[in-house]
């Protein structure tokens, strides 16, 4: 299920709130949401649920034995992030290394192509910083499977984030307040991403596709623009999901960690990297680079920590080529910085600022694409090297139509512009109920009469 | 309480309200089982209730239905029209929002291969049809005659090209009847030669086309009267597009006032047969367009009191529905053939309604992607 569909909105959504808040007792309400999100997650994968509702089973009596048998809790550990990257890895990367296995060896073995259930990059995320944090002590057991369960599926989280570390969580599952106050804060953060979400991101889209700047020849004007249109675009699809995901947690009373923050007013690419998608960038601090020494050893050691991070970070965004580039580019980039270009203190900001927008547009054009073949025709476009020229008729149609979406678009991603919303919510309160109804109204209109509408992190 | 407390409690209450009262209203309010505007059948609850649970085609139909039987559907979909409009949305399902809200159809670039198969098959067909007099009127759409009412920098094919270069590979025997230096003059004269909404010309230039080629064809021009049948009808490019129209578009008929011309049109497909060539009842109906001729079928007779020996075949797609009415005092008898619903061989159709003239009626657009016509005349 998608948070911007007629049924979550109107019918799974108001079934739960009206169950949650006047069922009375804290564990009916754990149940209550523990129920919704299976069902949450069946509506999208109705046989892939089982496969989860295992690993959650899986994880939970592996933490058990690790609490019961001290003496083999690093064998537990790894047993289990054995197992739950092997799943991952299945189901993610088993058609992917195949073929590598196939271009390096010159045989053509079969890769059955599994589907890939939803969400499991995010929850094996999760449900792996358990068993690490238990084993490091950093939390408690968790010997309730309802309350473990509840921890991995609640729908909020579940199908794309944040990367909800157990230890964020652990107190709030038993013991959380519940009020109108929450509802209210929650519906409002949870309004604002829906808007980014099918107003924004969506029609974003509709422009970076119009360009077709990925799919063959096309001028330069068109690349750009398709480009912008796309690190726009995903920009608010992903930030806007993870507003509704903190919103929707805020109703139930959670309170989930910042995923973004204002990525594209960094001013560096480092800084970047601590704005955007915060909590797979802390993950991978937490429990690769920190466990490999950080930055706690020597220059080349440090360099290779790096490059293997960003190797990993890339990979998990997808099983292709083209996403290894793209996390080796960073890593290159980050080094870079952290041993040359952040050694000049007194860089102006605004240089700075130039400098991470080109190189993070650039990394989407790298992103954005389904093969290496596409990355050639997109810098190839981008740079004139097509044979297009600079300008056609088309591209100037498809920069009239998408122009003003384009610019809205910018405007709503300078810090700036969530200063201003942060400003609404908490000192121009009388301004947080038209604003919200009618970006509500609006987004509505959207949801309710446009069928398709894709979530671009789904398959992660 | 605080004041942040406060607003915060209530926009919750409200916020939630909305969504419940959403979904009530959804169950409470009686399902619709077809849309006006979108000219489509709506999920209905059966189709959820009857869909499998393992392949996910349960959620699918559920979704769908949510989403068709939302109570003010309409007005949602009207509220997100105007806000893409705004954004500088000119262009939906390949149909572009022009100036004076007038909808234009896209010409798509053509394929020459099946151009050239097209040409031959009309080719094969004048051959085989042996008659007195071929005519070919492959008429423009808007998109040809109107270029400068398109949005800003707008590009499609030319419709003028793909003529051209069809024209050129026909034999010598075939008339082509080339509407376009007539439509420039009604064009600068200010007449409305293809409705704001619908893909169609008018009955007007029909009949102006009609007029233009009488005397040289040998055509009666005849008397008529018009009458407008409807003035709220809004037509196929507004359904496709999704564009709300800015105004509605007039259908016109033409009652021939000759008293000792009887007609009788005959429909083979429904049965019916009457002394109209037109069908009243389909005003009321999601394609009121069908009120010419009933709509497109696979074989329609027309016979005539007419004082000629002269009979016609026609081969066509829906341009000819409001064009054929004005042959009606020129013939004997008209065997009118849509090669779109016609399942039959070109051979049989020759021999069961041989004519003295044939006249194939296309629109470009249609003719280009066609590939019904040709497949008519390769059937053995």
């Amino acid at each position: 299920m998608v948070f911007s569909s007629t049924v979550f909105l109107f019918f799974f959504l108001p079934a739960c709130l009206l169950l949650y808040y006047v069922l009375p007792g804290k564990w009916t309400k754990n149940v209550v949401l523990l129920l919704f999100s299976l069902v949450f997650y069946a509506w999208g994968e109705p046989i892939y649920v089982i496969l989860m509702i295992l690993n959650i089973l899986f994880n939970w009596v592996m933490g058990l034995f690790m609490e019961k048998i001290p003496g083999w809790r690093k064998f537990i550990l790894i047993v289990t992030i054995v197992v739950d990257i092997g799943l991952l890895g299945f189901f993610k990367y088993y058609g992917f290394l195949v073929d590598v296995f196939n271009s390096v060896t010159g045989l053509s073995l079969t890769a059955h192509k599994l589907a890939l259930p939803i969400g499991i990059s995010f929850y094996t995320f999760q449900t792996l910083s358990y068993v690490i944090d238990l084993y490091r002590g950093k939390i408690r057991v968790q010997k309730n499977p309802l309350l473990f369960g509840l921890f991995v599926t609640m729908f909020p989280q579940l199908i794309a984030g944040p990367i909800v570390r157990y230890e964020v969580v652990e107190n709030a599952l038993t013991e959380r307040t519940v009020s109108l106050e929450g509802l209210g804060k929650g519906m409002a953060r949870f309004i604002f991403g829906l808007a980014k979400k099918v107003l924004l991101a969506n029609l974003l889209g509709v422009v970076f596709e119009s360009t077709g700047v990925q799919a063959g020849p096309v001028p330069v004007m068109g690349a750009w623009l398709g480009l912008i249109a796309f690190g726009l675009q995903l920009y608010f699809d992903f930030s806007g999901y993870s507003d509704m995901a903190i919103g929707l947690g805020k109703m139930f009373g959670f309170d989930f960690p910042e995923n973004f923050d204002a990525p594209y007013g960094a001013h560096s690419v480092t800084d970047f990297w601590r704005r955007w998608h915060i909590s797979l960038g802390s993950w991978f601090r937490e429990y690769v680079y920190i466990p490999l020494g950080g930055n706690r050893v020597g220059i080349v050691r440090h360099i290779l920590n790096i490059m293997i991070v960003w190797f990993l970070t890339g990979f998990w965004h997808g099983a292709a080529y083209n996403f290894i580039l793209w996390g080796l580019y960073y890593g290159l980039l980050l080094i870079f910085e952290k041993y040359v270009l952040l050694k000049w203190k007194s860089m102006p900001k605004a240089l700075g600022s130039v400098w991470t927008l080109l190189a993070v547009f650039l990394g989407w054009g790298l992103f954005l694409c389904d093969s290496m073949q596409e990355v050639g025709t997109v810098f190839m476009n981008l740079f004139g090297a097509s044979g297009s020229g600079w300008i056609s008729t088309n591209s100037v149609f498809n920069l009239l139509s998408g122009i003003v979406i384009v610019v809205i678009g910018a405007l709503c991603a300078v810090p700036f512009a969530k200063k201003l919303r942060e400003k609404i919510m908490t000192s121009g309160l009388v301004a947080v109920i038209p604003v919200c109804l009618v970006l509500l109204i609006l987004s509505v209109a959207f949801v309710v009469t446009e069928n398709y509408n894709p979530f671009l992190y789904f398959r992660f | 309480m605080n004041k942040e407390k406060l607003v915060y409690s209530i926009f919750g209450i409200l916020a939630a309200v909305l969504l419940i009262g959403g979904g009530v209203l959804h169950v409470v309010l009686k399902d619709r089982t077809y849309s006006e505007v979108e000219k489509r059948g709506l999920t209905a609850f059966s189709d959820v209730k009857s869909a499998p649970l393992a392949d996910g085609s349960f959620m699918n139909a559920a979704e769908n239905y949510a989403s068709d039987q939302f109570p003010a559907r309409e007005l949602l979909m009207k509220l997100r029209m105007n806000a893409l409009y705004t954004l500088g949305k000119r262009s939906s399902e390949g149909v572009y929002y022009g100036q004076d809200g007038r909808m234009i159809e896209a010409f798509e670039p053509y394929d020459e291969a099946l151009l050239k198969e097209n040409a031959a098959a009309l080719n094969a067909f004048y051959q085989e049809a042996g008659a007195e007099r071929f005519y070919f009127m492959p008429v423009p759409t808007a998109v040809e005659m109107y270029p400068e009412l398109l949005p800003a920098s707008a590009e499609t094919a030319s419709e003028s090209a793909w003529i051209e270069e069809f024209t050129k590979e026909l034999e010598d025997g075939i008339e082509v009847l080339d509407v376009r230096p007539l439509f420039r003059v009604l064009k600068n004269a200010g007449h409305e030669l293809y409705y704001y909404t619908d893909h169609h010309w008018t009955t007007e230039a029909a009949r102006s086309a009609f007029l233009y080629f009488a005397s040289d064809l040998g055509w009666k021009a005849g008397t008529y009267e018009s009458g407008v049948v409807t003035d709220q009808f809004f037509g196929s490019l507004a359904s496709k597009s999704g564009f709300t129209p800015t105004r509605y578009d007039s259908l016109t008929v033409y009652r021939n006032l000759d008293p000792d011309l009887v007609t009788l049109v005959a429909h083979p497909s429904t049965g019916v047969s009457g002394g109209s060539f037109y069908d009243l009842s389909k005003l009321e109906t999601s394609n009121p367009y069908e009120v010419y001729l009933g709509g497109n079928e696979p074989i329609i007779t027309v016979t005539t009191t007419a004082d000629t020996e002269r009979t016609l075949l026609v081969v066509k797609d829906s341009y000819a529905n409001c064009f054929v009415p004005f042959l009606a005092g020129s013939y004997k008898r008209i065997t009118i053939v849509d090669p779109r619903y016609y399942t039959g061989s070109l051979s049989a159709l020759l021999t069961s309604a041989k004519s003295t003239d044939v006249l194939v009626l296309y629109n470009v657009s249609t003719l280009s992607t066609d590939r019904d016509l040709k497949t008519m005349v390769e059937i053995e």
